[in-house]
């Protein structure tokens, strides 16, 4: 049998009923990992030894007739923006590329209490800006799907691992559509959850009005079950919501809305064509279908670039070749080290992003683009709450289109930036967003469609989304090149 | 419309410094991304709308008590420069 091909909840299921070790299913997936990286190259570091050890372990622990947590001894992978203590957490960034975080994330420490088994840390853009994984510093993650394209981003590595059954979980963080683009390029669920539902300490900040970490699966329910590992309020981090809050739920009989904005001229026809018919399929499931208006949608991209660029550019001071990171081996006093260090240890995306950020927050602009950023964001933020007053959920594309070449946007920023279209309001309204396979186009790449819910239910995204994939078997169509 | 001056005088505040030979496609790129986000001038402000929001609801906040800090060799561990137990930085006073 070959273990690499079951999902989370299947794994944990056998290892429990000792039919497989878990440390010959971290031994699987080591092997699988040998045997696709020279094709997909989602590790940037892979801990085997080290997950060998923690998964026999669990196998010491489950044959003494310990009671253990659901998903013990599953492997999983976490972006590499996620700080792992001991292990490199390096950002896809020349700044960080021998850092050693002395603390775990919170998140990685519940993980390590649920027993999963962590296999390595994952590429992705640097300091996760970017929509393709083309701007890390050291390797290309390519679309297990069709390896001449790309993976999608920020989270590449995260959503590619998963896709190529290197891993059957994974983390990774979304700023503007982060998880749930590269999700939708590789054929893997992945979720944004409500802001505040999954602690942020120990992830590296880029925008942190905006940053949410959160899962990658081949299916809904192990969705559901990694998110329910990492929901929990963090003293630590003070924007972390109770987990009280966030209720199991039955989605069924929900309203759906179609906003129309998210169906217009810049919307792929394959990608519009397969939501529409999502949408269909979800009518004969029994839910009502009915067009909804999201007038603001063209500013969220305006928006979401001042703040998050702002944002970053204050995060990312504290890279200044002093603490920690990289520092220019030559300078010629303080200001000198710091621009040194700065301008060599950052790649161009990330200095673009400090560079905006900086001027719409400098004395003649901040009126007009920061202060003006925050209130629209206000408005989008009262539009959603009032668009959940008619529907009870939101389906859209993720992307516009499906996953394009290699350097084919990689020349002009904006045409770049607006791959994350259907994406980035979600971030500024802080609501949950799942991103879920609906089909594939005629060249065989995956499509993904996004169900956007009321602040705190994501649990009903996740029911609704297992339903559909029940209904529809959509997840055996979702096989790989690699 | 944003000039070379005025980008250079950015990068120098915020800690960067662009080489000549990248300035002219610098200056191109946050060009056409400024014509982006200046859609925004186009949306109209709501009155009721405060200048400064709580954006996000939040959680609530710890006691703060006095608990035991990372040991100070770990933290120095990951520092470029660092010398009888502090960070070594150049010298800042002449």
């Amino acid at each position: 049998m070959d273990l690499t091909l079951l999902t989370a909840s299947a794994l944990a299921s056998g290892i429990k009923k000792r039919e497989y070790s878990a440390r010959e299913v971290a031994q699987a997936f080591l092997d699988r990992i040998k045997k696709t990286e020279p094709a997909v190259q989602s590790f940037i570091t892979v801990t085997g030894e080290r997950a060998l050890e923690k998964a026999a372990k669990v196998d010491e622990r489950l044959g003494r007739g310990e009671d253990m947590p659901e998903l013990a001894g599953v492997p999983i992978a976490l972006k590499d923006n996620i700080c792992t203590e001991g292990v490199r957490t390096t950002c896809a960034s020349k700044m960080l590329r021998d850092f050693i975080p002395n603390y775990s994330a919170t998140v990685a420490q519940h993980l390590e209490k649920a027993g999963l088994i962590m296999l390595g840390k994952l590429n992705m853009d640097e300091f996760a800006m970017g929509s393709t994984c083309e701007n890390s510093a050291f390797q290309t993650t390519k679309n297990p799907f069709d390896t001449s394209r790309v993976p999608g981003g920020s989270s590449g590595g995260s959503a590619a691992c998963v896709a190529a059954h290197e891993a059957p979980l994974s983390l990774g963080s979304d700023t503007g559509g982060s998880i749930r683009i590269p999700a939708s390029f590789c054929g893997v669920y992945g979720l944004k959850p409500t802001y505040g539902a999954v602690s942020r300490y120990g992830l590296v900040a880029f925008a942190s009005s905006l940053d949410q970490i959160g899962p990658f699966a081949r299916s809904a329910a192990d969705i559901r079950a990694l998110f329910s590992v990492i929901n929990r309020r963090d003293p630590r981090d003070m924007t972390s919501l109770d987990e009280s809050l966030f209720k199991r739920a039955d989605s069924s009989g929900w309203v759906i809305g179609l906003p129309e904005e998210y169906f217009g001229d810049g919307i792929d026809g394959e990608v519009r064509d397969a939501v529409l018919k999502a949408a269909k399929t979800f009518e004969k499931m029994g839910h009502r279908v009915r067009p909804v208006r999201l007038a603001l949608s063209e500013y969220a991209l305006p928006v979401y670039y001042i703040l998050s660029s702002a944002e970053a550019s204050s995060n990312l001071a504290c890279f200044d070749g002093v603490r920690y990171g990289y520092r220019a081996p030559e300078y010629d006093g303080l200001f000198d080290m710091y621009c040194r260090t700065r301008s060599e240890g950052f790649g161009s995306e990330v200095q673009r992003r400090i560079l905006l950020g900086t001027y719409v927050l400098s004395a003649g602009f901040y009126d007009a683009y920061y202060k003006k950023a925050q209130k629209a964001r206000a408005q989008i933020m009262a539009e959603y709450a009032a668009v959940f007053d008619e529907a009870d959920v939101l389906l859209t594309p993720v992307s516009p289109q499906t996953a394009f070449r290699f350097g084919e946007r990689t020349a002009d920023p904006v045409k770049m930036y607006m791959t994350d279209i259907c994406t980035v309001s979600v971030n500024i309204a802080g609501v949950p967003a799942l991103s879920a396979p609906c089909g594939r186009d005629s060249r065989g790449l995956p499509i993904g469609m996004q169900l956007i819910g009321r602040r705190l239910s994501d649990y009903g995204l996740i029911d609704m989304a297992e339903r559909f994939e029940r209904h529809t078997g959509v997840m055996d169509t979702m096989t790989p090149a690699v | 419309m944003i000039g070379q001056e005025e980008i250079r005088h950015i990068a120098a505040l915020a800690r960067l410094r662009i080489p000549d030979e990248r300035m002219e496609q610098m200056a191109k790129d946050m060009n056409s991304i400024l014509a982006m986000v200046d859609k925004l001038a186009g949306l109209k402000d709501d009155a009721q709308i405060p200048d400064s929001l709580p954006t996000m609801p939040a959680g609530s906040v710890r006691e703060d008590t006095v608990r035991p800090s990372q040991p100070r060799e770990a933290v120095l561990a990951n520092a470029p420069e660092s010398y009888a137990g502090c960070f070594v930085v150049p010298k800042t006073v002449e």
